[in-house]
């Protein structure tokens, strides 16, 4: 650990449930806010009443009933943002917006010309709370993720929280609290902290306290991260420098752009050229400068920070982010003339990295991104994804559910087969085509009548022909008896497989002497 | 740096040409080796399955790219049926539909969702609903996807998306099935490739689908003889 560089001095400026202040929530009223059905933030009159972080839509306004629902929007909260940036931005240089919410930097210099953290803190704080009506919390220490904890125990108090230099003050101030905070903080993996749990490792100051080399042979580079953290280090995983100049790629327009659309069309090509050039050395990117200009001279340039690594996709959506902030809250007078990505640090991409992400891809984020604009193109109600439903019918072992009511990169709850058996599913193969709505058909025997279904399940007569079309081979009746405990809802019918002489394979049913065509293994 | 530099240098000269091709390539289950070579579709693409077993041999294609990684989208096929698309490899997580509201789309949105589809996914899997859209703008989204590096199939002929290759399934015999007894076990068809860049039509059998759902080439023995 030695050779680490020195921990810098950071500043976390932190709202708690930001996307709440942006919904414009008043003091005492519920709100919440939900992305693919479940809680991602909520008010203090809603955790009050029992509403929190992960729950499903339905159990969350069983507990708090009058709760007034938000869709999740990154785009409008990084927009409301803007305004804090631009009020802490005027008395500290080289802002990086973490996420919409939650902004970093470092403390030295600003505590400098302040006369100390203390008085640093209490301005950057009022200037914040100023400029939105919410309050903030801010964390002054050494390291990014003990200044991240202090920013969310100051939220609590009220008060600017400011722990002391040294890697010891971190460690000792981090020690007692619960490891939750590394999934909270630095978003470490769920499952990790429940191991730790598990394990009886409760608290940042037990998991520090392992020796190091045994936490890495049992959990790898991950173990390696959250101890670092945990015992007041830098979150600055290892093999992250500062590039080497020239690494910026930018686009200067000869036609100054009016539009944003043409400015991401363009910032997709250079941040792909961009990911693809780090990649080719096996890096990422974690920090990255956007810089735009006008044909004025007016210039907007953001710091933006992932610790993960920055994916093509995700720097499209920041830049997206940041030029409509621009645009709504500075009057712009000529159209765009420049666009510069700069990574200005990145790390190399190792097995960490796909740990925190879960395993996502860049087809994933693309298609996550594909599909929001399908709904807003679209609507709502069709753009579909499956679900497992389980059932008898061909048509039921999946439904169709609309994609904005699930979070499409975790699909397992969705598509985890219930347990229960179905007896009386046909075996596979399944028909490739289901018929949403059934069709009507004619089923006929030798002599010309329609082919009835006993309640016993006899067959009046072999099925010779189908809607006119003569029958090759058949196989059936499988009978199914639905719900027969309820009157209104019972179902009793009879399933048939059958060739025609043309070669077509059909699933058809008979309910109440009347055949319909539900599916077609073509 | 002098990693990529070196990549692209080698690249020029060819010595890594068999690398980038398989990038431009999206691959396919191996049945499929003896039609396509290398049993891989070139990204780009369109690719158009015709005949009795259409719908299957589509599934069953977009099912390689998909179990790889890469996400498929449905338009106009509001009856496909899901668990034969899972039988057949597909995977559902990554698996996305348009359904047309029961007015259906105009032209100009059936442009904007197939161009997001094309942007977002690598398969696309176009049926009879887009039959409808227009010749000019079929064109200007085969151009998209093509730049995007995107493959089309389309279940069934649609002329606006006219095929580099085609696909036709015939002779189609299902097994297992007898009269008034055993279970449809099996499809057994033939399936010929041709197409632009296919000097000379190619042929090959194919179990569309097997009796576990997937597809193969080897015959499955029955256990017990029907019919």
């Amino acid at each position: 650990m030695s050779d680490r560089v020195a921990i810098p001095r950071v500043a976390v400026l932190w709202c708690p449930h930001w996307s709440v202040v942006v919904a414009g929530a008043a003091r005492n009223e519920p709100v919440m806010v939900l992305h693919a059905n479940r809680v991602v933030a909520h008010s203090l009159a809603a955790g009050a009443d029992g509403v929190a972080v992960g729950q499903r839509r339905r159990e969350a306004q069983a507990r708090c009933p009058l709760v007034r629902i938000e869709q999740h929007d990154p785009a409008r909260d990084a927009r409301a943002f803007e305004r804090v940036v631009q009020a802490v931005a005027e008395i500290v240089p080289r802002i990086e917006v973490t996420e919409p919410g939650t902004l970093t930097f470092m403390a030295r210099g600003p505590s400098r010309y302040f006369g100390g953290d203390v008085a640093m803190a209490a301005t950057v704080t009022r200037l914040a709370n100023e400029a939105t009506g919410a309050s903030f919390g801010l964390g002054v220490a050494d390291g990014r993720f003990a200044a991240g904890v202090a920013a969310r125990r100051s939220a609590r108090s009220g008060e600017p929280v400011v722990i002391d230099a040294g890697q010891q003050a971190s460690a000792a101030f981090l020690a007692p609290l619960p490891v939750r905070l590394l999934t909270v903080v630095a978003s470490v993996p769920t499952e990790f902290v429940q191991l730790l749990g598990r394990l009886g490792v409760h608290h940042l100051g037990e998991l520090a306290a392992l020796p190091l080399l045994d936490v890495a042979a049992r959990f790898g580079p991950l173990g390696t991260f959250a101890h670092g953290i945990a015992s007041g280090g830098d979150d600055r995983l290892p093999g992250t420098h500062d590039p080497p100049a020239g690494l910026a790629v930018q686009r200067i327009f000869e036609q100054p752009v009016h539009h944003s659309d043409v400015l991401v069309f363009v910032a997709r090509q250079l941040a792909e050229e961009l990911v693809g050039q780090l990649a080719a050395d096996g890096r990422v990117c974690t920090r990255l400068v956007v810089a735009a200009e006008t044909e004025h001279g007016e210039k907007s340039e953001r710091v933006w920070y992932r610790s993960s690594g920055l994916s093509a996709a995700a720097m499209v959506e920041r830049v997206r982010w940041q030029l409509e902030a621009w645009a709504q809250h500075e009057t712009l007078t000529a159209g765009v003339t420049l666009l510069r990505l700069d990574p200005v640090e990145v790390r190399s991409d190792d097995g960490v990295q796909l740990g925190l992400w879960g395993g996502r891809t860049q087809a994933d984020e693309w298609a996550v991104r594909a599909v929001a604009r399908m709904v807003a193109v679209a609507g709502e109600q069709q753009v579909l994804v499956p679900s497992v439903q389980g059932g008898r019918h061909s048509h039921e072992t999946f439904e169709w559910v609309s994609a904005v009511t699930t979070d499409l990169l975790e699909p397992t709850e969705r598509l985890t087969p219930q347990s229960a058996p179905w007896p009386g599913r046909l075996p596979s193969p399944s028909p490739a085509i289901v018929h949403a709505t059934p069709q009507a058909i004619t089923v006929t025997d030798a002599t010309g009548r329609a082919v009835r279904v006993t309640g016993r399940g006899f067959v009046s007569a072999p099925p010779v022909a189908v809607h006119g079309e003569e029958v090759q081979a058949w196989a059936g009746p499988w009978p199914v008896e639905e719900r027969w405990w309820d009157l209104t809802r019972s179902r009793r019918m009879a399933r048939f497989q059958v060739l025609t002489s043309s070669g077509r394979l059909l699933l058809l049913a008979v309910e109440r002497g009347q055949w319909w065509l539900t599916a077609e293994y073509a | 740096m002098a990693v990529a530099a070196t990549l692209a240098e080698l690249a020029e000269r060819g010595v890594l040409s068999g690398v980038v091709a398989r990038e431009r390539t999206l691959s396919v289950s191996p049945v499929f080796g003896s039609l396509l070579p290398g049993a891989a579709l070139q990204r780009g693409s369109v690719v158009s399955c015709e005949g009795s077993a259409a719908a299957t041999l589509a599934l069953a294609l977009a099912a390689g790219p998909s179990q790889a990684g890469a996400w498929v989208a449905v338009a106009g096929f509001p009856d496909i049926g899901l668990a034969a698309t899972a039988e057949l490899g597909v995977v559902p997580a990554r698996l996305v539909m348009v359904a047309e509201p029961a007015d259906g789309f105009n032209d100009a949105t059936w442009a904007d969702v197939l161009a997001a589809m094309i942007d977002g996914f690598d398969v696309l899997l176009l049926g009879p609903g887009t039959l409808r859209v227009r010749t000019g703008t079929a064109r200007r989204l085969v151009a998209r996807a093509q730049a995007r590096g995107a493959v089309i199939i389309t279940v069934g002929a649609i002329a606006a998306f006219a095929g580099d290759l085609r696909f036709e399934t015939s002779q189609a015999s299902w097994q297992g099935l007898g009269e008034g007894c055993g279970i449809a076990s099996g499809r057994r068809a033939r399936v010929e490739l041709t197409g632009r860049r296919v000097p000379r039509p190619r042929q090959t059998e194919l179990w569309l689908p097997a009796s576990n759902g997937e597809i193969e080439s080897q015959p499955v023995v029955a256990l017990c003889p029907t019919g």
